[in-house]
């Protein structure tokens, strides 16, 4: 595989789990795996990551300062090691502040973006943020929106800017790279011919039985007991777990009529070109 | 200040036990007096040439055997070289106070990888019973928690970086740093720590370099390291970690890790820290992050330390 991967996605899209089923796939011949340690590239945006590129500290920069090395780091990352250069992000495809591409078609053999429909992403994503369900969508409707962007303290990651979510979808539906789209709904409901899909246009070769492993061992549902058993590292430490329902269509039930008009109404371009009824 | 020799200005100062020489003033150190021929290490403002075919490189930085070469844009350009010599060559006018940032992290981390130390992601303070190291990644607390024990009258060896020296006995030891800490905002006002020694690292960034008075004169054979683990729990716990674990995780929070291995010191470097795990106690502490707990994490480390 010469050249990275980017699978990008809004947060609490199913990035993990679809890293899950890959690390299944590609290095486990379908059997189950560890959430703690799967063996593809760390979030780009972990300032361990970043700092060890730049060899300096990127809490001691200012952050204009260290985007602008970041177009380098992400075309770099074709020299690493890994036999799957995939890497995660939920930033947003854009250009820097000095005109740069921060995913540099340098380096990148294509981007699988992960797609929700936002209206379950707001549930999840109040957990995760440890706000309502209004504070998540009001993030989610955020023109130009960065997480962990606070500008007096510090965090392990490095300010994300994801954008609202439909700025996000349309950064990666227009960025100039070779492109996939995998639906979270899908991956439940038809998983086969989502993640055979996933795997043609990451150009590995399918092996039914393990492909049927590999879905079998990596349900929401055994990645959620491996997270009360074990806990998992990339869940936000603020918060007590990361897997919470991974059911599609639980904002029938958990979202107020005019929650779910907020979120149409800012999405319904996007949410009618993924599909999402409303 | 002293002369040296050819009557440059040299300043004489002092971190990680080393004598230092230098051309270019830090005012930051600790200020010390020795024979010009006993420095362990000279800083020179001079011209630095690109390493020729590097053995690692990252975007800013290149190393092959015994060399290192940081670039920082607009800044300054350093070499470090034979764990004894590190050249400053400035890129723009009035850029000594930023250089010296990159001096102090860097650059000198990778000076201590060629001496052979063991160099931590970590900040560290002095204890009773030895010094203990907080280790972590960015934001996870560990200038915050030695802040914390400054102001409880406990003397903080390092901040962010600590080295620690094998000694030709076996042991390891802590030697003090540089009398430098490095505070977020929302830090220095939960701690009151006084604004008027705090200068921020960087326009709009949000750490702020500090001076840190506790810096004691003499080291401390380390008496346990923890890596700390952010968690939700209130608790705050402690988990010793198995000797695979320890040595782990000590390989994966050296500072600049890359630096050592570009540099030709991966194999002795892992040996050094099997050692160091064979030596030293290691635990993991899961914490609730946040200011607000911090009273009680250091409570319970102190417990524990004391209690041991």
């Amino acid at each position: 595989m010469k050249g990275v991967y980017w699978l990008a996605s809004y947060p609490k899209s199913g990035n993990t789990w679809v890293r899950a089923f890959l690390a299944s796939y590609l290095f486990r011949m379908g059997q189950g795996v560890d959430i703690n340690a799967l063996p593809f590239g760390p979030l780009i945006s972990q300032r361990e990551f970043i700092d060890d590129w730049l060899g300096m500290e990127s809490a001691d920069m200012p952050d204009e300062e260290v985007d602008r090395y970041r177009p380098e780091i992400h075309s770099r990352l074709v020299e690493s090691d890994l036999e799957y250069p995939i890497y995660k992000t939920h930033e947003r495809y854009r250009l820097t502040c000095d005109g740069r591409a921060i995913f540099p078609k340098e380096g990148t053999r294509g981007v699988v973006l992960v797609v929700r429909d936002p209206r379950d992403i707001a549930h999840s994503l109040a957990n995760h943020l440890q706000t309502s369900i209004e504070g998540a969508i009001e993030v989610m409707n955020t023109s130009s929106f960065v997480l962990d962007g606070r500008s007096d303290s510090v965090f392990g990651k490095f300010p994300e800017e994801t954008g609202s979510w439909t700025e996000h979808a349309n950064s990666w539906l227009s960025a100039p790279l070779r492109r996939h789209i995998i639906r979270y709904e899908d991956m439940i409901l038809d998983p086969i011919e989502a993640f055979s899909s996933l795997l043609d246009f990451l150009e590995c070769p399918l092996q039914p039985s393990v492909l049927k492993g590999a879905i079998e061992n990596t349900q929401f549902e055994m990645l959620k007991r491996q997270e009360a058993s074990k806990g998992f590292n990339g869940k936000n430490p603020n918060v007590r777990n990361f897997f919470k329902s991974g059911e599609a269509g639980v904002w029938n039930t958990q979202l107020t009529p005019s929650q779910v008009a907020r979120l149409v109404l800012k999405n319904r371009k996007n949410l009618s070109h993924f599909g999402y009824c409303f | 200040m002293l002369c040296d020799q050819n009557s440059t200005i040299m300043q004489h100062n002092l971190a990680y036990d080393l004598k230092i020489k230098s051309a270019i003033d830090l005012p930051e150190l600790r200020s010390c007096f020795f024979e010009p021929s006993e420095a362990d290490v000279i800083i020179s403002e001079r011209a630095v040439e690109t390493i020729i075919a590097p053995t690692e490189t990252g975007v800013a930085w290149r190393a092959k055997e015994g060399q290192f070469e940081l670039y920082v844009k607009d800044v300054a350009r350093f070499a470090v070289s034979g764990g004894n010599r590190i050249d400053v060559d400035y890129l723009a006018p009035g850029k000594e106070r930023e250089a010296r940032i990159f001096l102090f992290g860097s650059a000198f981390a990778a000076l201590l990888h060629q001496r052979r130390y063991s160099v931590m992601h970590a900040s560290s303070v002095l204890t009773s019973k030895g010094s203990i190291l907080f280790c972590g990644l960015s934001g996870d607390g560990k200038s915050t928690l030695a802040a914390g024990f400054a102001q409880r009258g406990y003397s903080v060896l390092a901040d962010d970086v600590t080295a620690l020296k094998y000694m030709d006995d076996g042991t390891f030891w802590t030697p003090p740093a540089f009398p430098l800490s490095r505070l977020c905002g929302d830090v220095i006002e939960a701690l009151k720590w006084p604004v008027s020694s705090c200068q921020p690292m960087a326009l709009e960034g949000p750490k702020f370099e500090t001076f840190q008075p506790t810096l004691p004169e003499e080291g401390a054979q380390p008496y346990c390291i923890v890596f700390l683990k952010p968690c939700v729990d209130e608790q705050v716990k402690f988990r010793k970690l198995s000797p695979i674990e320890a040595v782990e995780s000590l390989v994966k929070r050296t500072y600049r890790y890359r630096f050592a291995v570009g540099m030709g010191f991966r194999e002795s470097h892992y040996k050094q820290t099997i050692e160091l795990a064979k030596t030293v106690s290691i635990f993991e502490v899961s914490r609730p992050i946040g200011i607000k707990h911090l009273n009680a994490s250091i409570e319970r480390i102190i417990e524990f330390v004391e209690g041991d």
